[in-house]
């Protein structure tokens, strides 16, 4: 089980200290999927990062707990890393053909995970071990495909070997930052219900990132929400989609065209930009585009955290909840 | 209005030690469609499928193979160059990425007024300034956007500005090629709604290239699907959704992730 306590994330420019992602916590339970959406710069990827801590350094700073069997991964040394990284948790990424190397063999780099996470193997174990990888990710004349190249293979194709080179130490988390964002719808349900699958055979926790409402309600057990580098909301899904209550994931829901409603009609909007992080307060960070009126206090203290129910978390605004409870009673 | 019969856009492949012609691709194969004005033509598929080179095919950016394409009486794949040039003040195209599409090194204000000036609208440059900024308020931008560059701008109001160039001549019919898939889902919603309201306000027609069916679904009057150069089904936008005939028309519609977590989850949508 993975717990993430406060994680805070830096980033140093020049001449002033940007915080990416800001006192994030959630807890991932065994065999279940997370998702965690959010539109561009919300800070989904550099939570996803800075728990494999791959962020860029010296620039990004993570503080905060990361633990996983009760171990803090931000404590740990290099060593002790590299065996949480792909025997722990595993991650894999939007764009195959930039994540794989061009110039090996598919198979090369199947087989590097294995030399480096069991150094006795022997190379007949490991290219074995590689082609029963690519064989349980669905790929076609698998001992043939060890042969090609990244750029012979279609999207679909390596994403998959992304996937079972993610997957070939059987780690107990798999992050996925935006797997299906670069494929087609079809290919694109075909790696999700391949992920559910693996899933269920190795009892795997998924942390699932996407801006992609539609892939979330399908693929996740749990999600959670982030607006400008915080946590907003978290609900079991059918209570997010059906009960979605922060100002924000109101409008995410309110502004997706809908197949129940009338065609050509105007869609809700969420007035105003995505803030940038330079230019962050302190308070409620929706507050400027929820088109309630929010005097200075709200904008620059921290809204706190609620429970409304067991599972459902939000992250309330004062002004917002009254203004939403007006709303609702009128 | 556009009524396109029978158009091919084949590509040769040249392979061999002569380079000689090995192949062709098929990326275009004997497709028919009609746009009526005010009418938005909505068009889906994979990647690859052939959908923008279909687009591209329609505005003559690309030399068709074979077939027709008429647009208001006029047969376009016939016309020299000029005379194209002429056609196109009727016929626009709005990209998936703004910020390859405008260039980076004009000012917002240059961009705008480029197509008024090729096709000598406005007698003066005072004139033209005037119609640029009456077009960036129309797309809801700001009045001081007219000196500023494409870079200063994000990604949702770099679409808001190929969309006041689109509109600049008073098209007839607009291409939109992707033109929402690069933006985050709240800003989507917004240049949707642009994009429908002047359509009301200009009746203009659109063919909306897109792979996301929720999009064209709410966009169009009309859809036709396209699956490896073919169009496999064209029909109005409900009976699509309701009723899709084709199998790889069903097969697309039960693939698309649907925002709503107690649909069935049978994992047979691949």
């Amino acid at each position: 089980m993975l717990q993430v306590k406060n994680l805070s994330t830096t980033f140093a420019l020049e001449n002033e200290t940007v915080c990416a992602v800001d006192k994030l916590s959630f807890d991932l339970p065994q065999g279940k999927t997370l998702g965690i959406v959010g539109e561009s710069g919300s800070g989904k990827s550099v939570s996803a990062l800075s728990i494999l801590r791959l962020l860029p350094r010296p620039m990004g700073q993570s503080t905060g707990e990361v633990l996983v069997d009760g171990k803090n991964i931000l404590d740990m040394n290099p060593e002790e890393m590299l065996k949480i990284r792909g025997n722990k948790i595993s991650m894999i990424f939007q764009e195959p053909m930039t994540a794989l190397n061009p110039v090996h063999s598919v198979g090369k780099q199947l087989m590097e995970t294995f030399f480096l996470h069991f150094p006795e193997i022997t190379k007949a174990d490991a290219w074995n071990r590689s082609l029963e990888m690519l064989t349980k990710v669905g790929i076609p004349a698998p001992d043939k495909r060890m042969h090609e190249y990244p750029h012979q293979l279609s999207g679909g194709m390596r994403q998959r070997v992304m996937i079972a080179i993610a997957l070939s130490c059987e780690p107990d988390i798999l992050i996925a930052d935006e797997p299906t964002t670069a494929l087609d719808v079809t290919v694109q349900a075909q790696i999700i219900q391949l992920m559910k699958d693996l899933q269920k055979k190795n009892n795997m926790s998924i942390i699932f990132i996407t801006h992609d409402l539609g892939v979330v309600a399908e693929s996740c057990d749990e999600v959670l929400v982030m607006y400008a580098g915080r946590m907003v909301e978290q609900a079991p899904v059918i209570e997010l989609f059906e009960k979605p209550s922060h100002p924000y994931t109101k409008a995410l829901m309110a502004s997706l065209p809908q197949l129940s409603q009338q065609r050509k009609t105007q869609l809700q909007t969420i007035s105003g930009l995505v803030p940038s992080l330079k230019e962050l307060k302190d308070g409620c960070r929706f507050g400027p585009r929820s088109g309630f009126p929010h005097d200075e206090e709200s904008l620059t203290k921290r809204p706190e955290i609620q429970q409304i129910t067991e599972s459902h978390r939000i992250e309330w605004c004062p002004i917002c909840q009254k203004a939403l409870q007006e709303t609702s009673l009128c | 209005m556009l009524n396109v019969q029978n158009l091919k856009m084949h590509f040769p492949v040249f392979g061999g030690l002569l380079r000689r012609q090995v192949a062709k691709v098929f990326a275009v194969d004997d497709v028919s469609l009609k746009v009526e004005p005010g009418e938005t033509l909505g068009l889906v598929g994979e990647s690859g499928c052939g959908k923008s080179t279909l687009g591209r095919a329609i505005l003559q950016l690309y030399k068709p193979t074979g077939g027709s394409v008429q647009f208001l009486g006029k047969e376009l794949t016939e016309l020299s160059k000029s005379q194209m040039r002429d056609a196109r003040k009727d016929i626009q195209v709005i990209l998936q990425d703004p910020g390859e599409s405008l260039n980076s090194r004009h000012t917002v204000g240059r961009i705008i007024e480029e197509p008024l000036e090729i096709h000598g609208i406005g007698k003066t440059a005072k004139d033209r300034k005037e119609r640029a900024i009456e077009l960036l308020k129309k797309v809801g931008l700001q009045e001081d956007s007219y000196n500023r560059y494409p870079h200063e701008f994000s990604g949702g109001q770099r679409q808001r500005i190929s969309i006041a160039r689109a509109i600049a001549l008073e098209p007839k019919l607009i291409i939109c090629d992707e033109a929402v898939s690069a933006l985050d889902v709240s800003i989507q919603s917004q240049i949707l709604n642009l994009l429908m309201d002047l359509q009301k306000e200009m009746n203009l027609a659109y063919i909306f290239i897109s792979h996301d069916l929720s999009v064209v679904r709410h966009v169009s009057d009309r859809i036709a699907v396209m699956y490896l150069g073919k169009i496999v089904e064209i029909t109005d936008t409900d009976t699509l959704y309701s009723d899709a005939l084709h199998p790889y028309t069903q097969a697309l519609m039960s693939a698309i992730p649907m925002p709503d977590p107690r649909r069935k989850k049978d994992g047979s949508n691949t």
